[in-house]
């Protein structure tokens, strides 16, 4: 019988150290969550053979021993009764929304025919979720984003935003940590570490906790403040 | 008694790089680690080193060293050439003697050394991603590393273990179902656009039934990328962690490093196999690299060897 917290979802081969979970084909928080608590049950599991787990919206990566015989029998170790996974945590974000902080920020608005006001507003009222980490180290995708906010993609990507924007484009928000060209909207700034290599974990957040974001001047922007614990 | 390795000019493109970062990918960090598995590993055993640890990959532009006191090094690289010899080879430098590295043709080697120590781990590994900054300092013009110190000893070329030609090997990566019978099929070459990320391929133009961009989701070493262009891209050591577009195979281990060092515009096929073949390949591959073959000695160092011991200098 299959294990509820596989029920419906395909396996896909990924080469020979690696498979994939798949619970569908959309950036869907449902799909999110299930993704996170197969990722926590592993995780508890700890099966023999099991390197590391990458969950996204709708997958999760399994990298496993590329010698074991039967990858996928890595999921049989899970337990027939899964504990509920850890509650997400809360935090309150601090972004700066104004000036080169915000660079797009007007351009952006006036392409979905709001005032900057307006975007600001809708930015600040949405509830975001961490979905997944990836494509750089620290860069944290985040759901929620209120759907007034809607832009597409630049056709062509914009020179390299600095660490710690804050990003959107394709109904998604995103807090950038490192410097790199990108193809969304650079809105905001936040004024935390999103990432550090002596720190453990390295990012703050885990996908799943839910992220207020929290208007500061441009002043507090060098004043490098920790993200505040909300629950 | 330490020694050490001086550099004495490196061009862009060397790193440090161990086995790779393990365990941070679900926080978007990439593992880097060498573009040729093989040659990393054959490198470390010429020196005298265990597999995964750190050693000096070099670029197409070259690498030249100094030893200070008496160092232990293993070279591997096919198209390089050193001025101790054709690499593979191990090879002991005396103190203040010099090695240069240069390629003629290869895209990389490695350089191990015997208890190099790059200077502490960067989240618990001695890899560098070079697009993200994340690793070691690079080795640049100047920089001394700690190494062991070792006797004297002859150089001891051997045969390269990693086979020419044949087929790249594809196992299905995780949209494979949505890609046609044909995928990836026909005549390829690397396209001269090729780096530590990614590997551009030249070919037929593939197509995606479901589109060009999917939900993303977590991407491997080896795995095979097709963006709207249709052009597909190898995904290398730095690639990132997880992608939105479909990826519909996956190069097997055993066969990534000729992918890597294949010379722009070489033709080659693809043909997939199975997980049983993809392991076994990739395991003979690794004995090969534990007990290289010793080369053949070529026929004038054959008569050199020969004149030295009549004339009593040597042995």
């Amino acid at each position: 019988m299959t294990h509820p917290l596989l029920d419906g979802a395909v396996i896909r081969p990924s080469g020979e150290g690696a498979f994939a979970v798949e619970f569908g084909d959309a950036v869907d928080p449902a799909l999110a969550r299930r993704v996170r608590a197969l990722d926590a049950a592993l995780a508890a599991a700890a099966p023999v053979g099991l390197r590391e787990a990458v969950p996204t919206h709708r997958s999760l990566l399994v990298l496993h021993d590329p010698d074991m015989e039967d990858p996928p029998s890595l999921l049989s170790a899970l337990p027939d009764t899964v504990a509920e996974a850890p509650q997400p945590a809360a935090w309150g974000v601090p972004v700066c929304l104004e000036g080169d902080a915000a660079e797009d920020l007007e351009e952006a608005a006036g392409i979905l025919g709001l005032s900057p006001g307006t975007f600001r507003e809708a930015l600040l009222d949405s509830e975001l979720t961490v979905a997944m980490f990836g494509f750089a180290p620290g860069l944290a995708y985040l759901s929620g984003l209120d759907p007034a906010l809607d832009l597409p993609r630049r056709a062509a990507p914009r020179p390299p935003m600095p660490a710690g924007s804050l990003i959107v484009a394709g109904g998604q928000a995103a807090l950038a940590s490192v410097p790199m060209p990108t193809g969304w909207y650079v809105v905001g700034r936040a004024a935390v570490r999103l990432f550090d290599p002596d720190r453990d974990p390295v990012v703050p957040f885990a996908p799943g906790d839910r992220i207020a974001l929290r208007a500061v001047s441009e002043a507090a922007l060098a004043q490098g403040r920790e993200p505040e614990r909300l629950g | 008694m330490r020694a050490g390795l001086r550099i004495v000019a490196a061009a862009p493109g060397a790193s440090i790089q161990d086995s790779g970062r393990r365990g941070l990918a679900r926080w978007g960090v990439s593992p880097a680690g060498p573009m040729d598995w093989a040659r990393h590993a054959l490198a470390l055993a010429l020196a005298g080193e265990a597999p995964g640890g750190p050693a000096i990959e070099v670029g197409a532009g070259g690498l030249v060293v100094e030893a200070e006191g008496t160092v232990a090094l293993g070279i591997a690289g096919p198209g390089f050439r050193s001025s101790a010899g054709v690499p593979p080879l191990a090879v002991v430098l005396a103190h203040g003697e010099r090695l240069e590295l240069r390629s003629a043709g290869g895209a990389w080697a490695v350089l191990a050394a015997r208890g190099l120590d790059p200077g502490p781990p960067v989240m618990g590994s001695h890899a560098t991603s070079v697009r993200a900054g994340i690793g070691p300092p690079a080795p640049e013009t100047g920089r001394v590393y700690p190494c062991e110190s070792v006797d004297p000893a002859p150089a001891r070329p051997v045969v390269d273990p990693v086979g020419e030609g044949g087929p790249i090997r594809l196992l299905p990566g995780p949209q494979r179902h949505l890609f046609g019978e044909d995928v990836l099929s026909g005549e390829w070459a690397v396209s001269p656009r090729r780096d530590r990320m990614g590997c551009w391929l030249e070919g037929p133009p593939q197509h995606c039934e479901a589109g060009h961009d999917i939900a993303s989701d977590g991407v491997v070493e080896g795995a095979i990328q097709v963006p709207g262009s249709g052009s597909p891209v190898v995904l290398m050591a730095d690639h990132q962690t997880t992608g939105g577009y479909p990826k519909p195979a996956v190069v097997i281990r055993a066969d990534l490093p000729r992918l890597a060092q294949s010379a722009p515009g070489a033709v080659f096929r693809f043909a997939w196999t199975t997980p049983e073949e993809a392991r076994a390949a990739r395991r003979a591959l690794e004995a090969a690299i534990r007990s290289p073959e010793p080369q053949a000695r070529a026929p004038a160092a054959a008569v050199l060897a020969t004149e030295n011991l009549v004339s009593g200098i040597w042995g």
